[in-house]
């Protein structure tokens, strides 16, 4: 079979769907104003929400920094979370600014690699969530905590704040995309956290990688 | 140009190209509610970016880029979440008009050619679409966003693949 034969058997399927399909113009106003169901959409709109409430975490966040400004312990571990809050909202806000920049009418490639690209951006949120975790344990400890805990108090706070900074660390730098794919353990760590989509999104982006090269 | 105008004029567009339509979306979902979504969506989409659109460049390889990027969205975003979106119940954009008689071999051929293509990966599903819609591949590499070069190579690979698999099937049969 030659290989136009295939393009004539394409033709010949245009030519039946000519005779029998049938336009619904009457619906066509309907599809007008319905809302888009488009993936650019339900990016966004996960984008602001994200941005919205993080705006609120943050400006809760800085008036509880301000009202414990003055217990050192205190306004440092509030002061990470705010810097944390702020990053991950900025990064949400330059992904609105490339969703902003996508339009379905681009080349494919590059259409499809800026959206698996801010599908598979989620790993970096999470990396920056958990260097917040060691502050988890300090956020409560005021300068009378502090005076009447005593030893006994340091000798329990110490050893969780070391074993959680040892745990932000090892999670930081392990959270990666290379490591989705060769440390199960990490998937499980993070998993309900949309992970899922995320590596797919990194393998449809492997595969455009894939398909761009030549040979 | 005053709106209704601007709107018969999309129309009779989505009218002249509703195969090309019915065809993308039965190469990218299986299923006929997943299909008549789909399409409603690429028209929503082609009707959203009309304003867009240059009237210096060629407008089948605008739509066909807006269709294309719509069906792998649309497809890889269905696979993930194993659901459907349920629009207007019954209603159907694209209705089936007196089914015709047909030549049982070539629907046979038809439906091996469509079940080759829904075997084929997201992007080298587009790059046989447009091959099989006879685009130049100067034109195919336009829409897909690679080098001409890339276009030949990549679809005598797969054209090799679907002789293979019809060469198979006649020896089968």
């Amino acid at each position: 079979m030659s290989t136009d034969e295939f393009q004539q058997m394409w033709k010949a399927y245009d030519v039946k769907l000519e005779k029998s399909l049938r336009l619904n113009l009457r619906l066509f106003q309907e599809v007008q104003s319905q809302k888009a169901r488009s993936a650019l959409r339900s990016l966004t709109v996960s984008r602001v929400i994200g941005i919205v409430i993080g705006i609120l975490y943050v400006v809760l966040l800085v008036f509880a920094f301000w009202y414990v400004r003055t217990q050192p312990v205190m306004a440092v571990s509030f002061a990470v979370f705010i810097i944390c809050s702020v990053i991950a909202i900025g990064m949400y806000i330059r992904e609105l600014g490339v969703i902003r920049t996508i339009s379905y009418g681009g080349n494919i490639v590059d259409t499809q690699q800026k959206l698996a690209g801010i599908q598979s951006s989620i790993i970096w949120t999470l990396r920056i969530c958990w260097v917040q975790l060691p502050f988890w344990s300090t956020f409560f400890v005021s300068n009378e905590l502090l005076r009447k805990g005593g030893r006994e108090f340091l000798a329990i706070e110490i050893p969780i704040v070391l074993s959680l900074t040892i745990a932000a660390v090892v999670l930081y730098r392990n959270i990666t995309v290379e490591n989705l794919h060769t440390k199960k353990w990490i998937t499980w760590w993070i998993r309900g956290t949309g992970i899922k989509s995320v590596t797919r999104a990194m393998e449809f982006m492997q595969e455009i990688e894939e398909f761009k090269k030549e040979g | 140009m005053n709106p209704t105008d601007q709107h018969a004029a999309f129309l009779q567009l989505i009218q002249d190209n509703k195969g090309i339509l019915f065809k993308i979306s039965h190469s990218y979902c299986h299923n006929r509610n997943d299909r008549e979504d789909l399409m409603q969506e690429i028209v929503y989409q082609l009707w959203k970016s009309g304003q867009s659109f240059d009237t210096h460049r060629k407008f089948s390889t605008w739509m066909y880029r807006i269709a294309l990027n719509v069906a792998i969205s649309f497809y890889r975003r269905q696979r993930r979440s194993g659901l459907r979106i349920a629009f207007g119940g019954d209603l159907h954009l694209m209705e089936w008009e007196d089914r015709t008689e047909e030549d049982g071999e070539m629907e046979e051929k038809i439906e091996l050619l469509q079940q080759f293509i829904s075997q084929l990966g997201e992007l080298d599903k587009a790059l046989m679409i447009l091959y099989l819609e006879e685009k130049s591949y100067r034109e195919i590499a336009e829409v897909l966003g690679i080098t001409e070069t890339n276009v030949a190579t990549k679809l005598s690979r797969i054209k090799g693949r679907l002789k293979q698999k019809f060469s198979n099937k006649n020896n089968f049969l």
